[in-house]
């Protein structure tokens, strides 16, 4: 009896300290939560308007059903191409851009020149770039008339000049190392904080025992990396249906040549509604996105679990 | 417990979101109902009690306009915003103000704007689409108890029935056509003057009347022009491609904006046609793919967004497209900072949506639809409003010449004026606004002929819905997009290029947006047509 009403207290009294020990640090995920709110959740309601047939005058609440009339578009005989491309690129980014930031993580982690906080933030620098401006930067390589490479580069070689803009068959390559010069950085710094958290003591051990840094690498570095790897990588498989819109319309230049590589679902859905300006299919594709999305977490959790109980998110 | 409060929390955030919602919407049928009562008096009243209401508070209320440029909104408009409004203070009893947009971001602004409910009145539906905006709900009934009977009747004196007419979906009216070029000359060249002086082009000897703006000639002496420009010039590009070449060069009727089913030669019967089927497209695209081989077009045309006439005031360019018009030489020349000289090949063409192009439509969330009507009457009869529309404050922006002409202020030009938009062609009224030094003062009286001779679309006034199709349509438009500039600047062969896209927009659905075209179509003409 006695020990039972203790423990029905002891927590709840902890739980007010510690409530209270910590408010300074919830003062601090404030603005963070009220960010979320506002922005993730307060336009949730706003998805019902992907049911309904839109028109300003009758207002959100008050439009028409339609059903699923808006989501039609989605799966017309194009359709299979825009999924392909949306997620075979992410796939793509996921892997290439891991394996690239972890690599760039461990180099800056084992790195003792004095000009590391200079590569750590020149690394950053193209993550802050704005798409637009990338894709002139892109341009200014690419370009037929004025480009670097066909009038430097290849010229030197005395090969003849590509027109890239024009085919198709380059840009899966070109996208994929655009978004990883773009991504890498902001990435691997995320795995540097990691890295540079783990216990010095293994490492000294290691040391102790005659362990090569490759082997403390393998051995110690990797494996303790695997949750924030797993975490990461199942967050970018919950938007592996979205799409840079960005790196797919602006940095392609918008060339109708390179649509068959180029063209995602927020591309789709961009030229399909330019015109239209039909704010329901618009909700329509985004409640698709997210839906899709949503199943997709649920799923890669539900795998890692299976392997790794540990690492699951939940 | 946590989770029932977040859950109470959540639950009154959107309970309240929802009253929001309703509040907005009864307004608006408040102010519909105050029009009601309408009479012969009516618009006086309206004026007396806005008057009266701003003597009390000390402020007048305001109608906000918006419409596009190319520039930005220019940097002299508070001053002009303060100018219409002293007028209008006076003659309505309420302030104007102008908001001048990018017609690069026009179209994303204003559906933010339309949907937002943030203070809008009037505005254009140029880029919107006419039949977007109406099926969105944009677009007030402007008949509705009335109001444009009570409050604009003087609209219909200045543009004329037929094309207020034109702009009627099934038989409502939600925009106002305003008074400007209805009609397309089609398939014109607008030319460097230095450049043709450089090659000693003889094109004075050319116009068929002294003090013609524009020579009328045919595609061959266009293709002798660009060759010996070519081989004269071979470091600029002879001709700078656009994509709005291909409407304004042939003779057919895209019905309703987009190209997915249209009537074909001058329109002049109700069948509509597959254009990338036509010799008609065939031969458009043959002719570019021609230009290109040649070398007259940049290797970088398929994405480069810079406007033709920006290229040719750069000096990288020598020509382009364009639809003429009386006026056109000014307008051109304008543009691209340097003289220009206006050939045009083949005939004056008026489409369907000659009149809803660019509708002035009130804003259906708007808090005063008798205000805004009543601005909007003003603007398209009264001279002295739509001078400052058209080009500003005089003194400042423009000064009247001797002669009659406007012309810029003394130190001001195009370059630096705080308020040039280059844009009457979408005023409400720029037949009643000064006539711009370089044009002859009889313009209007010319563009009122040009219009009423060119050929007119047999559906002349029919506006296309595409609700009811609009998987199809996003589908073709994305194949339409990655084909469109390949073709119509020449960079794939016509032979092959064109079979390929159209088997393509066959298996996306065109026969059955062509079908849908001509049913509307079909019950159009029953009821409208030969009205």
């Amino acid at each position: 009896m006695l020990s039972g009403s203790t423990a029905i207290q002891r927590p709840k009294k902890r739980g007010f300290q510690k409530f209270k020990k910590f408010l300074p640090i919830y003062l601090m995920a404030l603005p963070g939560f009220l960010y979320l709110f506002i922005n993730n959740y307060m336009p949730l309601p706003g998805l019902v308007l992907a049911f309904k047939s839109y028109s300003a005058r009758l207002g959100i609440w008050g439009s028409h059903w339609a059903g699923l009339e808006n989501f039609k578009y989605l799966f017309a005989s194009d359709a299979w191409l825009i999924t392909r491309n949306t997620i075979l690129y992410n796939i793509a980014f996921i892997i290439v851009n891991t394996v690239l930031s972890i690599f760039v993580a461990i180099i800056l982690s084992e790195l003792t020149s004095p000009l590391k906080k200079f590569y750590q933030s020149s690394i950053l620098l193209p993550f802050l770039i704005s798409s637009v401006i990338v894709s002139y930067l892109v341009f200014a390589f690419l370009s037929s008339d004025n480009g670097f490479i066909n009038n430097t580069i290849l010229k030197q070689l005395g090969i003849k000049g590509i027109s890239w803009y024009t085919s198709p068959k380059y840009w899966p390559f070109i996208l994929i190392f655009v978004n990883a010069w773009k991504s890498i950085g902001y990435s691997s710094i995320i795995y540097l904080a990691t890295i540079l958290g783990f216990d010095r003591s293994y490492y000294e051990a290691a040391t102790i025992d005659g362990a090569s840094k490759m082997q403390q690498i393998t051995r110690i570095t990797l494996p303790m990396l695997k949750s924030t790897v797993i975490m990461l990588t199942l967050m970018a498989v919950g938007r592996i249906f979205y799409s840079d819109f960005g790196l797919f319309y602006q940095v392609p230049q918008n060339s109708g040549a390179l649509l068959p590589v180029t063209n995602t679902i927020d591309t789709y859905v961009y030229r399909g509604l330019l015109e239209l300006g039909n704010i329901s299919m618009s909700a329509a594709a985004g409640c698709y996105q997210s839906i899709v999305g949503f199943v997709l977490v649920l799923l890669a959790n539900l795998a890692v679990r299976k392997i790794d109980k540990d690492s699951a998110l939940f | 417990m946590k989770k029932r409060i977040m859950a109470i929390l959540l639950s009154v955030m959107m309970v309240g979101a929802l009253f929001t919602g309703c509040k907005s919407s009864t307004a608006n049928t408040d102010s519909g109902s105050a029009a009601a009562s309408g009479s012969a008096n009516a618009a006086q009243k309206a004026i007396d009690d806005r008057i009266a209401n701003a003597k009390k508070t000390g402020k007048y209320q305001t109608v906000v306009m918006a419409f596009l440029n190319w520039t930005g909104s220019p940097k002299d408009l508070p001053k002009v915003n303060a100018a219409i409004s002293q007028y209008t203070e006076k003659k309505l009893g309420l302030d104007v103000k102008l908001q001048i947009l990018d017609a690069a971001t026009y179209k994303q602004q204003m559906t933010l704007m339309l949907s937002s409910g943030q203070q809008l009145d009037i505005f254009n539906g140029v880029m919107i689409g006419y039949a977007p905006s109406v099926n969105n709900g944009y677009c007030l009934d402007l008949e509705k108890d009335k109001l444009f009977q009570t409050y604009g009747a003087d609209i219909t004196n200045a543009v004329g029935k037929k094309f207020v007419d034109n702009c009627r979906v099934n038989g409502a009216l939600y925009g106002l056509p305003e008074n400007k070029d209805n009609a397309n000359g089609q398939d014109g060249f607008s030319i460097g003057k230095k450049y043709l002086d450089g090659i000693g082009f003889n094109y004075a000897s050319m116009y068929k009347n002294k003090g013609d703006e524009i020579i009328y000639t045919d595609i061959n002496t266009i293709n002798n022009i660009f060759s010996q420009l070519h081989s004269k010039y071979p470091d600029k590009y002879v001709f700078a491609p656009q994509i709005a070449t291909l409407v304004q060069a042939n003779d057919f009727d895209s019905l309703g904006g987009d190209n997915f089913g249209v009537l074909l030669n001058k329109a002049q019967d109700f069948k509509v046609a597959d254009l990338f089927a036509s010799d008609t497209y065939i031969n458009f695209c043959m002719r570019n793919y021609n230009w290109n081989k040649a070398g007259y077009i940049s290797k970088d045309a398929l994405t480069n967004d810079i406007a033709p006439t920006a290229q040719v005031k750069a000096g990288t360019a020598m020509a382009y497209a364009t639809a003429c018009k009386p006026g056109i030489k000014a307008q051109e020349s304008g543009l691209c900072g340097q003289d220009m000289i206006l050939f045009q090949t083949g005939i004056d063409f008026s489409p369907s949506n000659a009149a809803s192009a660019m509708p002035w439509c009130i804003n259906s969330n708007t808090k005063d639809a008798v205000a805004a009507m009543q601005f909007l009457n003003l603007a398209y009869s009264d001279p002295v409003v739509s001078n400052y529309l058209c080009w500003g404050i005089e003194g400042t922006h423009y000064v009247k010449t001797s002669d009659g002409h406007f012309d810029f202020a003394t130190g001001v030009n195009g370059q630096n004026s705080g308020y040039y938009n280059n844009v009457n062609w979408e005023m409400p009224n720029q037949f009643i606004a000064g006539i711009w030094t370089g044009n002859d003062l009889d313009i209007w009286t010319r563009m009122k002929k040009f219009n009423d001779s060119a050929v007119t679309s047999k559906a002349a006034g029919f506006v296309f819905d595409n609700s009811a199709v609009t998987t199809e349509y996003t589908a073709l438009t994305n194949v339409y997009n990655q084909y469109e500039k390949q073709l119509e600047f020449g960079f794939v062969n016509p032979a092959t290029g064109i079979p390929e896209m159209d088997a393509k927009l066959k298996t996306n659905g065109l026969d059955k947006y062509m079908t849908e075209k001509q049913n509307q179509l079909n019950k159009w003409s029953k009821t409208y047509a030969n009205k």
